[in-house]
């Protein structure tokens, strides 16, 4: 009962004590904190134990980071630098959730890990996107198939994107604004649409910067 | 590493950097000011909550006009270059954030800001009309100016998108590109923004303008028109010029 009234209160204390007693005392409480923390207010954590951050890791207010109690993988682990959005949501359902160093999620983001989830180095999020949307496969044949949703190190997923389950996003590719992924996108390419079917490399967009355009200028953005 | 964990992690003092977010300049005086009013005014509940703000807000606001109310737990950051008109509703949780270098946020009278709602004034002016109702969670950046007119009707969860990144080289990720902004954004009179939509940096809506909900809106809008889709087109499926 005591570490869980001490964790309401410290969720509620506003301005830089609150953020200080933070600092301070969830490292006792989590699975593992590294140093120099930083949690806004309104942070919700659920079975804290399993939730393990690295140093510099900042989660501003209102974000929730929920592992539940239905299996032992299960678990929340964010690498030094990950910056975790206003309001973004993260969900270890039924498998782990690990955002790798320097990631950067928007706000009112959802990760959804009923099968795991790894966004990996430097990855950039903007707000509103949403990860792990669940597949049409039942939860036995996921397991079968080793489900696993990658976001590849330096992608750029834009505003409103939407990534199902046991997709796999390539390294340093770009996700346009309000696009969905339902199949896997290959490193350095630039995917939009609903679904995301339009594809150009990023290189060969450098060489012929019109090709976007014409195709109806599907901007990126922050 | 993102922007923002690399200049927390160099140089200055964690006491300075901190200062700088939440006062924009490194008093001591302005932090202490800052606090007291964090720890004190701003979380305080109910209708005594609102009292007590309506009565001590002022003091820190750059101007607040008659019969404002303030939910609690609100995040403001530099008040004194924030105004807010008579009778505005800003709701619970709101981000009122002017960052070190922002012009500052003005909000007209009659307006309401939803729950949750963030938004963000980094260099230019954010203008917000009389009579505009803004809806929850939405997210309203901006680096350029970003104005909006009268008594329009913002869904929830809206973004105006404040800038991008380039990503023309390929041997650093992206998130370490340089932030590109196209321009100002301007939002005529009257305008009606669906839920769920986004307005990229540098468009211009007309006046009379909908926005059907879930839209992409890239380019600018002409006045007395109705889009909708991603990227947003008029009804008859032509772009938008």
């Amino acid at each position: 009962m005591k570490p869980n009234l001490l964790m309401l209160f410290l969720r509620w204390c506003p301005g830089a004590l609150g953020m200080l007693l933070r600092q301070k005392l969830y490292p006792k409480l989590l699975g593992n904190c590294g140093k120099n923390v930083l949690i806004g207010r309104y942070v919700t954590f659920s079975n804290p134990e399993k939730i393990h951050l690295g140093d510099n890791v900042i989660i501003n207010d209102l974000a929730s980071l929920l592992v539940s109690n239905s299996t032992p993988q299960a678990a929340i682990v964010l690498e030094k630098g990950a910056f975790v959005g206003t309001g973004s949501r993260l969900t270890a359902e039924n498998d782990r959730i690990s955002l790798l160093s320097g990631c950067n999620i928007g706000s009112n983001c959802l990760i959804f890990a009923q099968t795991e989830v790894r966004v990996e180095e430097n990855v950039l999020f903007a707000a509103y996107c949403k990860v792990g949307e669940p597949s049409l496969l039942t939860s036995s044949q996921q397991h079968e198939k080793g489900q696993i949703t990658v976001i590849g190190a330096g992608s750029w997923l834009g505003v409103r994107t939407v990534v199902n389950e046991g997709v796999h996003i390539g390294h340093d590719s770009i996700v346009g604004a309000h696009s969905t992924v339902d199949a896997d996108i290959e490193p350095y390419i630039i995917a939009f649409g609903q679904p995301a079917r339009r594809r150009v490399h990023r290189l060969e967009e450098k060489k012929n910067p019109n090709f976007i355009k014409r195709s109806g200028d599907n901007r990126k953005s922050t | 590493m993102s922007k923002i964990n690399s200049s927390l992690a160099t140089g200055g003092s964690s006491l300075n950097k901190y200062k700088m977010a939440v006062t924009g300049n490194t008093s001591n005086i302005s932090l202490l000011r800052y606090e007291w009013f964090t720890l004190f005014v701003t979380p305080f509940p109910g209708w005594l909550g609102k009292c007590l703000r309506r009565w001590l807000y002022p003091f820190i606001f750059e101007k607040i006009g008659k019969n404002s109310v303030v939910e609690a737990n609100c995040t403001i950051r530099q008040a004194e270059r924030i105004t807010l008109g008579a009778r505005t509703k800003i709701g619970k949780y709101v981000t009122l954030d002017v960052r070190p270098g922002g012009t500052g946020i003005h909000i007209g009278d009659d307006v309401t800001v939803g729950e949750k709602t963030i938004i963000i004034s980094s260099q230019d002016l954010l203008d917000i009309g009389r009579g505009t109702r803004i809806g929850e969670a939405c997210r309203i950046g901006s680096i350029h100016e970003v104005k909006i007119g009268r008594n329009c009707t913002i869904g929830d969860e809206v973004c105006f998108v404040a800038a991008g990144h380039t990503y023309d080289r390929t041997d650093i990720p992206i998130i370490d590109q340089p932030i590109t902004t196209r321009g100002v954004v301007t939002v005529g009179d009257n305008v009606r923004i669906g839920h769920n939509t986004t307005l990229m940096d540098g468009v211009t809506i007309g006046n009379n303008v909908e926005i059907v909900s879930h839209s992409f809106v890239n380019k600018d809008v002409p006045a007395d028109t109705k889009i909708a889709g991603v990227p947003a087109q008029d009804l008859n499926g032509n772009p938008v010029k």
